[in-house]
């Protein structure tokens, strides 16, 4: 069970590759500071592709050296619309951290407009390691992403709020703010650069320093 | 639009300054005083690393648990608790697990309330607190420290031939911070195989498991599963936890996750926990205040 659903998640973005009419693939990496873990650097690759004009699915792979691999995927039916896109989206997501498998799987819409991403939806997460299993019966995901530069083309700059990053997702109490830059020097090519700070006891009211992180990285876009 | 814009501005920016009595909104976006960190720091200054306390007792003994009294006026429940630990005579000591007070300058009513009374109570038993993310609204842990002392110690009960640890941690915050957490990992494995039973008390709880807490946070998820395997590694007998306010009680890696509901007086059932430690394992029992 545990093998097919990585297997699924690994497959699923990749195999679109063939047949993808226009498609964006990632390569990130990241550095930085988490309480729990330490200082970290992670090496990650995603990728993005849209089937004929109903269909995308993205996802990829990381790897963290403070907290292994990660895995994600998200398959999405999208329809265009004068104002933005619409999609209804799965969400697919496994990590083995600290030896307890961690499974997600889950369900929603998004909107991206010019200005404004707004994605919001459910997922149901398990936490099994040899011999005990622990179930998370409800959990949401959301995003709120605001474009400042969406009249200009080579460059944008993003602020966004967010439990369900790809590779990260988190506890609904628990957003993480990413401040994102994309430039475009030729139309294939690009370079992103973003920084994120996570706190922690945000609900509580009683909030602490948790995570900064800064990443790099580079695209290739069809 | 713009007039109704500056009014929410205005709005957030009065709830961010001033909060009310009971709910400190910086909270949410800022530390509202010493961060989980430097807390940490102040309470190994105060017990420099060593036991807060070494009760003597049998090889099988009680201790009373209680948690999130949200104490504003009203005492009744935590000095009910109080009275029935210290005129049961197996009882040894009590715990409170956090979210003492509920309301701005409660703290010296809570103390109040826990101090032994020589005319209602048979021993003068302790009963250590934890520190919750309300205890420390409104700079809330300057007074905590005042008055009760550290928020990350460690004590322990010594019977003959053999010993009992319990660790208390900072989890007000909703995280352990980087020293608390090193602390912890190096603590557990020097002195882990010393002990019969590990007894570990947090505020906010690990687990997730049931819809009771949907609005309130607990721990970022890798910490929490970082915690899973420390504690599973070095043989952790117990977790208990207060915050979510509801009764959860689970087994994960080998290491017993019990949640303790509130004694607030709000709660028609309000709850408290007596523990009996023995060779034979944990025993517990569920009381309700009356």
């Amino acid at each position: 069970m545990k093998l097919k659903f990585l297997i699924l998640l690994l497959l699923s973005p990749f195999s679109l590759l063939l047949s993808a009419q226009e498609g964006r693939l990632n390569m990130n990496l990241k550095g930085g500071n988490n309480a729990a873990l330490g200082h970290f650097v992670a090496l990650s690759f995603d990728a993005r592709h849209s089937l004929e004009k109903y269909f995308s699915v993205e996802g990829g792979l990381l790897y963290n050296s403070a907290k292994g691999l990660v895995a994600e995927a998200r398959p999405s039916l999208f329809c265009d619309f004068p104002a933005g896109r619409l999609s209804v989206e799965a969400l697919l997501h496994y990590s083995p951290y600290s030896g307890i498998h961690n499974y997600a799987l889950g369900g929603g819409v998004a909107f991206d407009s010019r200005y404004i991403s707004l994605t919001m939806g459910y997922y149901y997460r398990a936490l099994s390691t040899a011999g005990s299993s622990l179930n998370e019966p409800f959990n949401i995901y959301y995003g709120l992403t605001v474009n400042c530069l969406p009249s200009v083309s080579k460059w944008d700059l993003m602020v966004s709020l967010s439990n369900c990053r790809i590779f990260e997702l988190e506890r609904h109490y628990q957003p993480s703010l990413f401040v994102d830059a994309w430039w475009y020097p030729a139309d294939k090519y690009g370079i992103t650069l973003g920084v994120c700070y996570k706190p922690a006891g945000m609900f509580n009211l009683s909030s602490d320093y948790y995570q900064l992180y800064a990443n790099i990285g580079g695209c290739y876009r069809w | 639009m713009l007039q109704m814009v500056k009014k929410v501005y205005y709005i957030v920016l009065l709830l961010l300054l001033c909060g009310c009595d009971k709910i400190d909104f910086k909270g949410l976006v800022m530390a509202t005083g010493d961060m989980v960190d430097s807390r940490y720091e102040q309470s190994f200054e105060l017990h420099k690393g060593a036991s807060v306390a070494s009760i003597a007792v049998t090889d099988s003994y009680l201790f009373y648990v209680s948690t999130d009294a949200h104490i504003n006026d009203d005492t009744r429940n935590i000095k009910e608790f109080a009275n029935a630990l210290r005129n049961d005579g197996n009882a040894l000591f009590g715990v409170m697990l956090g979210d003492c007070i509920d309301k701005r300058g409660s703290m010296p009513l809570y103390c109040d309330a826990i101090d032994y009374k020589a005319d209602e109570q048979k021993y003068p038993l302790p009963i250590f607190s934890v520190i919750g993310n309300h205890d420390l609204f409104f700079e809330g842990w300057d007074h905590f420290r005042n008055l009760l002392g550290a928020s990350v110690y460690w004590f322990e009960t010594i019977y003959d031939g053999g010993k009992d640890l319990f660790i208390t941690l900072d989890t007000a915050s909703g995280t352990l911070g980087a020293k608390q957490i090193e602390w912890l990992q190096e603590f557990l494995a020097s002195v882990r195989d010393n002990y019969r039973h590990c007894i570990v008390f947090t505020h906010t709880n690990l687990l997730y498991t049931d819809t009771s807490q949907v609005s309130s946070g607990n721990l970022p998820l890798e910490e929490t599963l970082l915690l899973f395997d420390i504690f599973g590694e070095h043989n952790v007998t117990l977790c208990l936890q207060g915050h979510d306010h509801y009764r959860e009680d689970v087994m994960f890696k080998g290491v017993r996750y019990t949640i303790v509901g509130a004694i607030r007086k709000e709660f028609e059932k309000a709850e408290y926990l007596c523990v009996r430690l023995s060779d034979s394992g944990v025993e517990y029992e569920w009381r309700y205040i009356q």
